[in-house]
């Protein structure tokens, strides 16, 4: 076989494979398991809760779209059919409470039922930011 | 800016304090559906705040846009970082009325047929919408439901040429939820 054939089969199994490859770990890659990403703030639940309140721009900056393990006292649990909610309390207006709403994922649907309303719990999960009522994270799990 | 954001709440929370018809949920479900010849790609975000004011037909959605779910993790960074640039635009919104509103009444079990329109808000840009949707009066509850399309250029999404075959141009919004009075 001459060279500039091997040349060019070689370049194209090469491309062939960088494909799948950037296919298969890129673009086709599932999301990630929120369940084990590691926190990058640590933060009491009512202190989260303050600073967006306090400085909403610098707290969308900080905090949105980020992995956020916050800890304190929660008010309750919403639950129905598809979704568990952790709720932190820090104050009260004609929409109920405003504070922190935390959606578990499913896997926590039941141990969340262990947890007694009004002690502390530690909740870890991916920050969507202030809707000027409540802070939302989304994917939570227990710590 | 304080002023503006307390101005928004107020605005959003002045109509409750003068009337009691208002029905209100947090966990609202948006959801959007793109079919291109490619692939599909679905997304949700069960943590919409909605208000109905039966009083009046008036009715608003609060969307965090970073709180859409996705299948795919590329999907999402592309969501955020390159299509809808969720940082600078942290927020949808859609306010607007049912036109019909005097047909709902909350002591007649039954679901019946609306007609929504308003405008809805995506990366700052405000479209009006017209849309066909039901309500459901079940135990005092509202059950909201509605579909409708929206036209991404419409909003200043641009999808590049590259993933034309993959992303559609018309999007199909999906909205559900159950507002309980207070």
């Amino acid at each position: 076989m001459k060279l500039w054939i091997r040349i060019l089969l070689s370049l194209l199994i090469l491309g062939i494979i960088s494909a799948a490859l950037i296919w298969h770990f890129i673009i086709n890659k599932p999301a990630p398991d929120y369940d084990k990403l590691k926190a990058d703030y640590t933060i009491n639940a009512n202190q989260l809760f303050e600073e967006f309140m306090s400085k909403r721009k610098n707290s969308e900056n900080k905090y949105n779209g980020k992995i956020v393990q916050i800890k304190g006292k929660f008010k309750t649990i919403e639950q129905n059919d598809s979704l568990s909610v952790v709720v932190f309390s820090f104050g009260h207006n004609l929409f109920g409470e405003k504070g922190i709403r935390c959606t578990l994922l499913p896997k926590y649907k039941s141990e969340i039922k262990k947890h007694i309303p009004e002690t502390e719990i530690s909740i870890k999960g991916y920050c969507s930011g202030f809707n000027d009522v409540d802070v939302i994270l989304t994917k939570c799990s227990i710590k | 800016m304080k002023a503006i954001k307390n101005l928004i709440i107020i605005l959003w929370i002045l109509p409750i304090i003068t009337n009691a018809q208002r029905y209100i949920t947090k966990t609202a479900k948006i959801s959007f559906f793109s079919n291109a010849p490619l692939e599909n790609i679905k997304a949700e975000n069960n943590q919409v705040n909605a208000a109905l004011d039966l009083s009046n037909g008036d009715i608003t959605l609060r969307v965090l846009m970073k709180s859409f779910e996705f299948e795919k993790e590329k999907m999402q960074e592309d969501f955020n970082e390159n299509f809808l640039f969720t940082n600078k635009y942290p927020n949808a919104s859609f306010d607007g009325k049912i036109t019909n509103f005097h047909d709902i009444n909350i002591n007649r079990e039954e679901t019946v047929n609306v007609n929504v329109e308003g405008n809805l808000t995506i990366k700052g840009i405000s479209k009006k919408i017209i849309a066909k949707g039901t309500i459901s009066v079940k135990n005092g509850t509202l059950d909201i439901s509605s579909k409708f399309i929206i036209i991404l250029k419409n909003f200043n999404v641009k999808v590049p040429n590259t993933l034309i075959k993959n992303i559609s141009e018309n999007i199909e919004i999906s909205v559900n939820g159950t507002l309980k009075k207070i």
